[in-house]
């Protein structure tokens, strides 16, 4: 087999030569023939003229032979190629309308499919039988009512603190190695030099229970997870790729992360990324890594340090039974805890797939959007073949003629449709290649909107993607050209009998059905376009108490610029400079374009802090479910923020250390704590000390999370002046600060000025921040924005489609009516009769279209509804409205031309034709 | 493969086997090859050079003849076949079918006993 296939392409390769080896062969054989004759006897000329005719057609030889050097099809296939792409270069608005519109369908597909297929399908590669490895989750219910009793639904988390992890580890048979890992972004270094990496913290068994070996040196092991040990690191290949170049200089360097320094003793393989897919930079064992940044209490409740177990079992443990023993022994720790009245006793634990994506829990909405689109670019790739096929259809109508004289001349019906199959072969390869290019821009694109905070191990365009591209190219050139095919090889009889009377049935009513098809997806996708669009809006408008278009806030953290290790071992923490900070406040003043500068110890829209020991004069029990948050601010805060005073009045430079102590709260606090109104003049207790701090005023609730009402949670607000007195409230007023910043324009436009002021005043400040509130705001409601825009672009483009099928569809009705058209002309039907005729025709198809999209997008609906707005309904009159009212202009523009073409129809030519 | 010429006048798949039984002498051109058949089936068969030519090229892209360019005795360039290996375990297969098609046929032409 493989040496005749050889043959052949040797043959095809020499051809020229092979030919004239024939002719010499020939030529020889002719010569032989002659010179036996004469030496029987004949004279030179008769000798040559009996050989010459006893050898017969010379040219029939030569062909004959040339058929079996194979390379015939080949040479078949080229000249129909190239027909083929002279077509092409002729119909040049078919053309593009076929390849657009499969270069789009391929191209939003391929980088989706990897996109998907990373996220929820694929084990993160370099890990040794990565089913063996299990998520570990806990599911509790975090919702309690008055008397500490645990109600509502459960939920599962892939989080626990340390008690947990360890009951994990102790007394189970069944489960053989557990492992914890936490996932952070730290800086490494200090100042503008410091780079933001995502640093995994890993408990000692971790890189030994993936069993992932390191590309150089060594692994983390549980030696090094002690804080007798030397602190070292395990870098990612890419991180040093960027940040060493070479192998040689990476081991042995040394890292900084919370004024730790580590030294790296291995590099990790290229690709790896622990069990998610997610990109990590260096890995730190978890006892140095949390002593540093968490100070002592990480190991218990009250640190609040959360973190991810993964487990292999014992050998012939299954998944239930170790999930139940491990059930027991966690439960057994949360009843010891001393903070156990508030943990779920009733939490139960799960052992999962590797991937997060596959566990137990209901699909976050972040995971949920690249699904929905997922499902909604896989529509479009069905629309676009369905509207190639249409379109080919639409050639062949419109080729009948030459494709008869085809079969007049003796063209076989196989041949035909071999013409049609390559030509719809060579439309999907340059629609593949269009494919490619648009399949890289999107993916980059993807990448960023739908799942900014991923960051991908590989170059964001892989071999799979372009795997699925090829096979889709070849798969949707074959069935793109089935149809027709069919229709050309059954035009073959009827052109014998009546070309337009017989074609006119053939096939009509399924391509009208996948018009209808096409116009239903249009409206499902539009319809959705309009939801997002709405829900988008509603979120937009969401009020969230501060002046969030003119605020900037600069933040920074606790300065630990004289670290030591204290006797317990711990670092200690040196308190904020306060004429540092005063001078930092002076220089951002200076900048143009700011307006007024506050102070807190809070950043607005990006949480906040309790402080214990709280309590309201008249109530025994805080009224709250969370907090109440606490801010110490400069008494322009309120004005500065955009923080509205209700009642009473805010702080004023007169509030200070040594007069009455005082405190503003907001309306959410005002309200829970006394429903009945009259806040003012309240006591609330702060701290340890017995003495009241008088409630001097209430100010607008502002939203420090989330976008619901629901997220509006209780605060209050003393006066920074005034925090000496209290121990907890001096230590949270040197542990950070943020300055509140008032801009004049867009504060986008001052991050950069602002940065280097910071920079220049702290060069070695260890963490800092510059946010502008638009851009934090962006980003909360980004998944409606993504959505909206998502959802847009595949509206946009499947109505795109269905007008080229509707037109396609239409034109091909008009085609073949040509004759019937000009008869009603000549026998006097009016153009605007006709015109009407054909409009109507493509009006009720995509109003059956409307009418099925409606019914889908009303079942599709349950899809999208966890993802829209405030419990937003998906099934919206509006949207569908606003959706049927685009595809019925659209589809009746698409008829117009055809419809032009019909009412211009000429009786005459049309009788002469036929 | 290629439709059998109305050219030839031999049973088809019968040229096959003369040229690749003549080859066992040694390579030969077409001219000889022909030549040969004629001579040794005493002008009873005649190769038409349309299916001579044809057949060869087709015996050279299955892999049982191969060809090379040589002069011949007289001093002219003339193409030579030659029987592959493959070529001689074909021709012992073609024998075989030939000589079971002949028994065959004889014992349908012969009168019944």
């Amino acid at each position: 087999m493989l040496r005749q296939a050889l043959h052949r392409f040797r043959c095809l390769w020499h051809r020229r030569r092979k030919d004239a080896e024939l002719d010499e062969e020939i030529r020889f054989h002719l010569a032989e023939e002659v010179e036996e004759r004469i030496d029987a006897g004949l004279a030179p000329e008769e000798a040559r003229a009996t050989a010459q005719r006893d050898f017969g057609n010379v040219t029939l030889t030569r062909e004959l032979t040339r058929e079996t050097w194979g390379w015939a099809p080949v040479e078949r296939l080229l000249k129909d190629a190239g027909f083929a792409f002279r077509m092409m270069r002729r119909n040049t608005g078919y053309t593009c309308a076929v390849v657009l519109t499969l270069a789009l369908g391929i191209g939003l597909n391929a980088p989706m499919y990897e996109m998907l297929s990373r996220l929820f399908l694929q084990a993160p590669p370099h890990i040794e039988d990565p089913k063996g490895v299990h998520r570990v989750w806990l599911s509790e219910r975090d919702d309690s009512d008055d008397r500490g009793v645990f109600t509502g639904p459960a939920t599962a988390w892939d989080r626990m603190q340390w008690p947990e992890f360890s009951a994990l580890t102790s007394d189970n048979a069944l489960i053989d190695t557990v492992a914890g890992r936490a996932v952070r972004f730290v800086p490494n270094g200090r100042g503008q030099r410091a780079e933001i990496l995502r640093v995994s913290w890993v408990t000692g068994e971790f890189l030994n229970l993936l069993g992932a070996s390191p590309a150089l040196g060594r692994a983390i092991g549980p030696e090094d997870d002690d804080l007798a040990a030397q602190p070292v690191a395990v870098i990612s290949d890419g991180y040093r790729r960027q940040r060493f170049g070479g192998a040689e200089e990476a081991l042995g360097a040394t890292l900084s992360f919370d004024d730790v320094a580590y030294v790296v003793v291995g590099v990790m393989p290229p690709g790896f990324s622990g069990p998610d897919p997610n990109a990590v930079d260096v890995w730190l064992p978890l006892e140095h890594a949390a002593s540093a940044s968490r100070e002592d209490n990480w190991r218990r409740y009250e640190g609040g340090f959360y973190f991810t177990a993964f487990a292999r079992l014992a050998p012939g443990a299954t998944v239930e039974a170790a999930g139940a023993a491990a059930t027991i022994a966690v439960r057994a720790a949360r009843s010891t805890s001393r903070l156990s009245d508030s943990l779920d006793p009733e939490v139960t634990v799960d052992l999962g797939h590797i991937l997060r994506t596959r566990g137990p829990s209901s699909l976050r909405p972040q995971m949920r959007l690249p699904l929905i689109v997922g499902g909604v670019t896989l529509l479009v790739l069905i629309l676009a073949t369905v509207n190639m096929s249409n379109l080919l259809m639409l050639r062949v109508a419109a080729r009948r003629r030459e494709l008869a004289i085809r079969y007049a001349l003796g063209a076989g019906r196989w041949g035909v449709g071999r013409l049609l199959v390559i030509e719809s072969v060579v439309l999907a390869a340059l629609s593949g290649v269009v494919a490619l290019a648009v399949a890289t821009v999107f993916g980059a694109v993807l990448r960023r909107t739908l799942l900014p905070d991923h960051r991908w191990v590989d170059e964001p365009f892989g071999v799979t993607a372009v795997g699925f591209t090829g096979i889709a190219i070849l798969g949707i050139g074959l069935a793109a050209a089935l149809a027709p095919a069919a229709y050309a090889a059954r035009s073959r009889r009827i052109e014998k009998l009546d070309a337009s009377r017989g074609a006119r049935a053939l096939g009509t009513p399924v391509r009208a059905s996948l018009v209808v098809v096409q116009a239903a997806l249009s409206v499902v996708l539009l319809s959705g376009t309009a939801v997002f669009f709405r829900s988008f809006e509603a979120a937009r408008q969401v009020d969230v108490g501060y002046a969030k278009e003119h605020l900037l806030t600069v933040t920074i953290e606790k300065h630990r610029g004289d670290v030591r290790l204290s006797e317990s071992g711990f670092f200690r923490v040196v308190p904020l400079n306060e004429s540092a900070v005063s001078v930092l406040e002076t220089r951002v003043r200076e900048v143009p374009g700011v307006l007024d500068v506050a102070q807190g110890t809070s950043s607005p829209m990006t949480g906040g802090a309790t402080v214990g020991g709280l309590r309201i004069e008249g109530l025994g029990n805080l009224p709250f479910r969370f907090g109440p948050f606490v801010n110490l601010t400069t008494p322009n805060f309120f004005s500065v923020a955009g923080l509205d005073v209700r009642e009473g009045r805010g702080f004023s430079e007169w509030d200070r250390e040594g007069t009455e102590k005082v405190a503003v709260v907001d309306t959410t606090f005002a309200q829970q704590a006394w429903p009945g109104g009259g806040a003012v003049g309240r006591c609330l207790f702060v701290g340890s000390g017995d003495d009241c701090t008088t409630v001097v005023g209430v100010v607008e609730s502002a939203l420090n999370w989330g976008l619901l009402e629901a997220d509006r949670e209780p605060g209050y607000f003393l006066p920074i002046s005034q925090a000496s007195s209290d121990a907890a409230l001096a230590r949270w007023r040197s542990a950070q600060r943020t300055l509140v910043v008032r801009t004049a324009g867009n504060p986008e436009r001052l991050v950069a000025p602002v940065l280097g002021v910071l920079a220049e005043l702290f060069p070695d400040l260890p963490a800092h921040y510059v946010q502008s509130l638009p851009g934090v705001f962006a980003s909360r409601i980004r998944t409606w924005s993504v959505g909206t825009r998502l959802f847009g672009a595949a509206g946009l483009l499947a109505v795109l489609l269905a007008a080229i099928g509707l037109y396609a569809v239409i034109a091909f009705g008009v085609r073949q009516r040509e004759l019937e058209f000009g008869i009603r002309r000549a026998l006097g039907a009016r153009a605007s009769r006709l015109l009407r005729m054909v409009l109507a025709r493509g009006f009720s198809l995509a109003a059956a279209g409307v009418a099925a999209g409606t019914l889908a997008a009303l079942w599709a609906g349950r899809f999208v509804e966890p993802l829209l707005f405030d419990g937003r309904t998906p099934r919206d009159p509006l949207a569908l409205a606003v959706a049927a009212l685009v595809l019925l202009t659209i589809a009746v523009m698409a008829s117009f031309l055809p419809a032009r073409r019909a009412s211009r129809a000429d009786p005459r030519q049309a009788l002469e034709a036929d | 493969m290629t439709p059998a010429s109305p050219r030839n006048q031999l049973l088809y798949g019968t040229l096959d086997l003369l040229i690749l039984r003549t080859l066992v002498y040694g390579p030969a051109h077409g001219h000889a090859i022909a030549g040969h058949i004629q001579r040794v089936s005493e002008d009873a068969l005649r190769i038409e050079t349309g299916s001579l030519y044809p057949a060869l090229h087709r015996l050279e892209a299955r892999g049982w003849i191969a060809a090379k360019w040589k002069t011949s005795d007289k001093g002219k360039r003339a193409r030579y076949y030659r029987l592959t290996r493959t070529g001689r375990r074909q021709l012992a297969v073609e024998q075989t079918r030939w000589q079971q098609l002949s028994v065959a046929v004889t014992r349908v032409l012969r009168p019944a006993d």
